[in-house]
């Protein structure tokens, strides 16, 4: 689930934030609203993460925050990542 | 997806994260801009009856500024780190300390300024810790001596002029030279 870039990005930036919108991911990831909504939707599936809309003056607000199984996720990943290089 | 690229997007999306800082100096600001010039106002007009009348005004005044600012920063930015978080909790808590403290030593005939520094230096020092931001554990400090002076050291008259002086040294000083970084 972790071993594919954008999903990667949305992960490692959320772990390192209390949560953060779609607006946020969009600049920090420079992905697609597309391509990045179909990753949000991927890890929100995985319970990688939490998403909350609302609207604010009348347009739409998603705000991402990774869940303690997300984080769990990522810690491995990087576990199993720097096993790999013998880090 | 390579193993070394994906150590290379952890790296730039934690660094990019390290990036998404508030613009917190407005706040300093602000509270300075209110409460130095509050200071002198009690100061000069300390022989009428409404002068501690100050107090109230700056404190509704400035949490409604604060509110506002805050909800359009975070719109602006779009995130929120633990830092931000704990900030907010300390000055969240700092707003109960400058309320009790003005309802308690009005009630009580007691000059307000010795308390509104302690819970100022103590929540100074503490941006300054979590921010990692020398000037304002410097500020707390000298926040803190000016709580000292006006609680143990100086008659009455003098408090509100301290407190104008201590916040204007720990507080706007540190202020600007933050709002000075932010925009480097």
């Amino acid at each position: 689930m972790l071993h594919q870039e954008l999903r990667l990005s949305i992960m490692s930036f959320l772990a390192n934030v209390e949560w953060a919108n779609f607006k946020k991911l969009i600049e920090v990831t420079q992905a697609s609203k597309g391509n990045l909504s179909v990753q949000i939707t991927k890890l929100q599936g995985a319970g990688y993460i939490k998403v909350r809309k609302s609207f604010q003056n009348n347009y739409p607000l998603t705000e991402c925050r990774i869940t303690p199984k997300g984080r769990e996720a990522l810690e491995k990943y990087v576990s199993d990542i720097k096993k790999l290089l013998n880090i | 997806m390579e193993t070394t690229k994906s150590l290379e997007i952890i790296e730039a999306m934690m660094s990019e994260s390290r990036k998404s800082l508030h613009r917190n100096s407005f706040y300093f600001l602000l509270w300075g801009i209110l409460l130095v010039p509050a200071g002198i106002a009690e100061y000069l007009f300390r022989d009428m009856s409404f002068a501690w009348f100050v107090w109230p005004v700056v404190g509704v005044v400035g949490g409604i500024i604060s509110m506002i600012y805050g909800n359009r920063e975070a719109k602006r930015t779009g995130v929120q780190t633990s830092t931000d978080r704990i900030t907010y909790f300390t000055w969240g808590a700092f707003l109960f300390g400058l309320a009790f403290s003005i309802v308690y030593a009005v009630s009580n005939n007691m000059m307000p300024h010795a308390l509104i520094l302690a819970f100022t230096a103590v929540a100074t020092f503490i941006s300054g810790g979590i921010s990692k931001f020398q000037p304002f554990i410097w500020g707390g400090i000298l926040i803190g001596i000016g709580a000292i002076i006006c609680g143990f050291v100086l008659p009455g008259t003098y408090h509100p002029l301290v407190f104008s002086a201590a916040i204007f040294l720990g507080y706007v000083i540190p202020g600007l030279q933050l709002r000075k970084k932010e925009h480097e």
